[in-house]
């Protein structure tokens, strides 16, 4: 069979344009597809990136790319109570997601990827075996045409429609999904810091952020837990309304309660599991879409970067051989399950901990644990903050003890 | 009676538990739903679409498209949303039943 690509990436966000970047500059025919028409818009992001990933890969970030640079987190418990924590893990940008995006998509471009924008895929085409072997896209809801290539990624994000036809398990369960509202609000005085408020009543099973940016802006977000039900939905249904949530804690806030609201936005993010198997014959899933999420923030960008590489490298090795089958490409699925899948998996652990602790012990643990306690949960070695926290007040130790066993 | 049968033949082999349940909800109850999204207030931020079991629902173009035929009346998408603009109309068979305002 002739085909037209050597592989098709669905999907032009961070993972898709670094796939493509590495990709293309080995020498492989690559096709992006995106269905926006713009690569970017529309933002559906808090925009925060570490820059350890960019670093690892040896990008220089233009100066467009980026809002402010950030120095550190505050951490800030219910009654108010904050710890900063300042260190090279905590480093990082709140990017300007709509020009981060385009920059590397021009990357790859300028490797010899091809673009398409506009272009929906509509089906995965299957040869007789069953195995992928091209898709059927529509240009800006035209005629739909087929495109055929050996290997198809899927780099959709959260919907995922396409990975869900290649048979990857990406349907997102209510309980593992953070349902979210965001402003982009002005004037903001920062201090160059990522601020998280904590607190069930303010943000069931979630946080709120604020992400400076320049010239006094800042993101205002909330997360709200998807199977959170304090709050009245279209037809009675009862769910997490992050909207309301959002407002009430602006509200009460000295300094944004007469800022504007420049951009109001939201979305879903995932705080659940990866998914069972990333690699399929002829096929496979990178980034959001194969929920490679960091389960206590929602960051993906950085997680999704690192997958990209690695499963770029084994692609080209697969590509020498002419051998797409699912064995050839496992290796990537074992690189990520063994380096940042095992983190994630520590901070799922961390998430379903803490999604049990009350607003009360949540500020009883605020005060006892230092920035370099919160420095080594974040790290994923809870056992000396956790002895810290039940020395002082035992009863938690049934909820907490989760986080030792493993 | 159609829907139902359609219903019936996309769920031969179902896709999660929670659909199959909600299937059975629905076969007991004999009641049927609609799902309309007010396009004004959406952010295009496919939440309700990655909550989805049954693929149901998915942008085309700039808006979102909800497909009837596909769909289980879950309500899922309803809790997903963010924006607030998903609206299951309850024991409503056809499109026409509905309001204009509220389509």
């Amino acid at each position: 069979m002739k085909y037209d690509h050597d592989v098709i990436v669905i999907g032009g966000g961070p993972s898709g344009s670094t796939f493509a970047r590495i990709a293309a500059g080995a020498g492989m025919d690559v096709l992006i597809i995106d269905k926006r028409k713009e690569i970017g818009v529309p933002v559906r992001c808090g925009e925060g990136l570490g820059e350890r990933e960019v670093i690892k890969q040896d990008l220089e970030l233009p100066k467009r790319c980026y809002s402010t640079e950030i120095e550190g987190a505050k951490v800030v418990a219910p009654n108010g109570k904050s710890i900063v924590w300042k260190g090279p893990e905590t480093t990082g940008w709140v990017l300007e997601r709509k020009i981060f995006d385009k920059w590397l998509c021009e990357l790859a471009v300028e490797k010899g990827a091809h673009v398409k924008v506009y272009t929906r895929a509509i089906e995965v085409l299957k040869d007789e075996k069953g195995r992928p072997n091209g898709v059927k896209v529509s240009h800006g809801g035209r005629e739909p045409h087929d495109i055929n290539a050996p290997l198809i990624v899927s780099a959709e994000g959260m919907e995922a429609l396409m990975a869900r036809q290649m048979g990857f398990k990406t349907v997102h369960q209510l309980y593992d999904v953070d349902t979210c509202y965001e402003y982009e609000m002005k004037p903001y005085d920062h201090e160059n810091l990522i601020e998280l408020y904590f607190g069930n009543e303010m943000a069931p099973r979630g946080y709120v952020w604020i992400f400076p940016k320049a010239d006094k802006k800042a993101n205002v977000g909330i997360g709200v837990g998807g199977n959170v039900e304090n709050g009245e939905k279209q037809s009675g249904i009862k769910g997490a309304n992050p909207k309301v949530l959002l407002d009430r804690f602006i509200e009460k806030n000295e300094q944004l309660k007469d800022a504007s609201t420049l951009l109001d936005f939201g979305g879903v993010i995932s705080v659940g599991a990866p998914i069972n198997e990333f690699v399929k014959d002829n096929c496979m899933a990178i980034g959001t879409g194969a929920k490679q999420v960091d389960p206590i923030h929602g960051g993906g960008i950085a997680l999704a970067m690192e997958s990209a590489v690695m499963a770029a490298d084994v692609v080209l090795k697969a590509h020498e051989k002419k051998d797409y089958s699912k064995d050839s490409l496992y290796e990537y699925e074992k690189t990520w399950r063994a380096g940042p899948g095992k983190k994630v998996a520590k901070r799922l652990l961390l998430r379903k901990v803490m999604e049990k602790v009350s607003d009360d012990d949540l500020n009883y643990i605020f005060n006892t644990i230092t920035d370099d306690d919160l420095k080594q949960t974040m790290d994923g070695n809870f056992a000396c903050p956790v002895a810290k926290v039940v020395a002082g007040r035992p009863q938690l130790l049934g909820i907490l003890s989760g986080l030792l066993s493993k | 009676m159609i829907r139902l049968l359609r219903i019936l033949y996309l769920n031969v082999t179902p896709r999660n538990e929670i659909c199959l349940k909600f299937l059975l909800v629905k076969l007991q109850a004999g009641e049927f739903s609609m799902i309309t999204i007010k396009h004004d207030g959406c952010i295009l931020c496919v939440g309700c679409s990655s909550v989805c079991p049954m693929n149901a629902i998915e942008v085309v173009g700039t808006r979102m498209e909800h497909f009837p035929e596909k769909c289980i009346d879950c309500g899922l998408c309803v809790r997903g949303c963010p924006a607030n603009v998903i609206k299951l109309h309850k024991g409503v068979k056809d499109l026409k039943d509905i309001p204009k305002e509220e389509r």
